[in-house]
């Protein structure tokens, strides 16, 4: 009964919030509202029992991407309004996207058949993740590692076009 | 988990409302006399405020903010293999080594670049 | 949590439901959680006041009550009827937002923080991530005073402080990997359980590199550069007065004395020590006001680093010890 009532509440926050992002006209305002709602994504797995996943929202997106992105646009030059309207086959198309993307999302929503996990929720989820990484996910962990390297490349390499 | 929601969300409110109130009963308690030079950004003493704070910065801020969350991401991987280490043994220690290699030498690739370098 | 089963049941008996009992108590933690915070800052500020006298061979406050003890209380009544400056080119919402997004974080963290034996508000299993997450959160609400006040001071404070957090949030996670290992959780009691040894004496790289990136964290000199007096007029709060001023000082002295429970915590043993048991919330204390004191006299003794320095110091120097003392600890661990 009370899982439900938070979870509408965070629902209801995060449907608000995501709101906000798109229709902020101030960059940074966006990107302020942006952090609360990833707040609101991780009260939704502290609410499927996955601490471990909700805490790591929360360091990498909150501590982390955000802090990127207040960066990136600190590194853009500052333009007090820019007020470039879209034209109209700009317009058309965003829709079109938008209303192909809700179709489709509609569509997975009434396909899928949501069931109950009869599954009890783990106890101590830290400890099965890195069970679990150590034993069936060997192969997917180490190449993460290659992900990870590939994408530090990468930004360096933009970073440094950019520096010159 | 719904404990630890509770907690959290009531301990949220309650730390706002304390500054809220504290903040109200300022408004209360201080005088308000707004000046047009007192409302002026400050800036050394002049009156008049020259050009636009909001500067381009440098690109070294955006990249060592990449680097944290590329070791954030990496610490989701660290953190769970650390709370088992005792149980797994051998096989998992080279595992981590390899992953912790892996990243260093990225670690190293920055560093040669020069971009950790601060100019 | 404290053992509630009689609570439970005194609800049940009245009908009273689990969340609302739990939210009752969290309110009344939350209040008393305030209070001590609020205890702990002024004790902080008259100590670091007295410290910086004693190293600089002054008296420091001497006036307002029996060796100016009460002066704190004055400057607070002071703030408090300090007129509330709203800069004319401020971003409202920002600039009043940015001290609740300071503050709340940095008192958020004493969540899951474990004081005496069974003595913690909310034992989470991820605790310690917890506790390097959620203070973390700070640094957004810094970045909001900077770009809120619309005021370069502000701005190049604001950024010094993120990039250095941003930072030494690597290194100083990593540190903290070692202990996880030798204590098999990242549950802050279980870590302060194992502790028969302290992890200080089991873990000496791990507690230097969490030390120092500790410092960078809460800003604190050597690692002052956001709010370097000479050049940047205090940096990111330069533009605010009154309460507003007050909370970004107070968060600042939170994140003192989070530092230190949590270095107190991680590897001074936390509650264990001779006597018994009921005497940990004692101990605990302690461990913590001899940390703040070794955090203010490094902060009297060191002058300022440079920014290259600090960012060097950091990425070059911190985070590969931070790995080679993973390194050393697996390797110990298998050899043992």
């Amino acid at each position: 009964m009370i899982e439900q009532v938070i979870f509408f509440a965070l629902a209801a926050v995060a449907i608000i919030s995501a709101i906000a992002v798109v229709l902020s006209r101030n960059l940074f305002h966006a990107v302020m509202i942006l952090g609360g709602f990833l707040l609101t994504i991780a009260g939704f797995y502290f609410l499927l029992n996955a601490d471990f996943v909700g805490i790591m929202q929360v360091f990498v997106y909150v501590g982390g991407v955000i802090v990127v992105m207040l960066f990136g646009i600190m590194l853009t030059p500052h333009e007090a309004n820019i007020t470039n309207a879209a034209k109209l086959q700009q317009k058309l198309g965003t829709y079109i996207a938008v209303a192909a993307l809700i179709g489709l999302l509609a569509m997975i929503f009434i396909r899928t058949t949501f069931i109950t996990s009869p599954a009890e929720p783990v106890k101590d989820t830290v400890s099965l993740a890195g069970k679990l990484f150590m034993t069936n996910y060997v192969l997917p962990f180490e190449v993460i590692s290659v992900l990870l390297l590939a994408a530090l490349v990468g930004a360096i390499i933009v970073a440094r076009k950019e520096e010159h | 988990m719904v404990s630890e929601i509770i907690y959290f969300s009531v301990f949220t409110i309650v730390g706002v409302a304390i500054v809220a109130i504290a903040i109200g009963l300022a408004r209360i308690l201080s005088t308000r006399k707004p000046t047009k030079a007192k409302l002026e950004t400050y800036e050394c003493g002049n009156l008049n405020v020259t050009g636009d704070p909001r500067i381009q910065f440098k690109i070294h801020y955006y990249i060592f903010a990449l680097l944290l969350v590329l070791f954030d991401v990496e610490m989701i991987f660290v953190f769970p293999w650390a709370v088992v280490f005792k149980a797994l043994g051998l096989f998992a220690f080279v595992e981590m080594l390899v992953f912790i290699a892996i990243l260093l030498l990225g670690l190293y690739y920055a560093w040669r670049k020069g971009v950790l370098k601060w100019t | 949590m404290l053992s509630s089963t009689k609570l439970l049941e005194f609800a049940s008996n009245y009908g009273i439901p689990v969340w609302a009992l739990d939210g009752a108590i969290a309110i009344v933690f939350a209040v008393v959680l305030f209070a001590i915070c609020a205890i702990s800052v002024i004790i902080n500020v008259y100590l670091l006041r007295k410290i910086s006298a004693d190293f600089q061979l002054r008296y420091g406050p001497m006036h307002v009550g029996w060796h100016g003890s009460l002066q704190l209380f004055a400057d607070a009544i002071k703030l408090l009827t300090k007129e509330d400056i709203f800069p004319s080119n401020a971003d409202r919402w920002i600039f009043r937002l940015a001290p609740v997004v300071t503050f709340v974080p940095a008192y958020l963290g004493f969540l899951v923080l474990p004081i005496g034996h069974g003595i913690v508000i909310q034992d989470l299993n991820v605790g310690l991530l917890y506790i390097l997450a959620i203070p973390a959160i700070g640094v957004a609400g810094i970045i909001m005073a900077g770009f809120g006040s619309y005021n370069k001071y502000a701005i190049i404070g604001s950024l010094r402080s993120a990039a250095q957090m941003v930072s030494y949030e690597v290194p100083r996670a990593l540190s903290i990997i070692g202990i996880v290992m030798i204590a098999g959780s990242a549950k802050l009691s279980s870590i302060v359980g194992a502790q028969h040894v302290w992890y200080i004496i089991l873990q000496p790289i791990a507690f230097v590199v969490f030390l120092v990136s500790t410092l960078a964290e809460i800003n604190s000199t050597p690692f002052d550069l956001p709010e370097t007096e000479s050049e940047l007029v205090n940096g990111y709060y330069t533009e605010y007065s009154g309460m507003r001023f007050m909370f970004f000082f107070f968060a600042e002295y939170v994140a003192l004395f989070a530092a230190a429970t949590l270095t107190t915590v991680l590897f001074l043993g936390g509650w264990h020590g001779p006597g018994p048991e009921y005497l940990g919330p004692i101990w605990f204390t302690i461990k913590t006001f001899a940390m703040i004191w070794v955090i203010m006299w490094i902060k009297w003794t060191l002058p300022r680093f440079r920014i290259d320095q600090v960012m060097d110091l950091g990425w070059k120097v911190l985070l590969p010890l931070a790995l080679i003392n993973v390194l050393i600890t697996g390797l110990v661990m298998m050899i043992i």
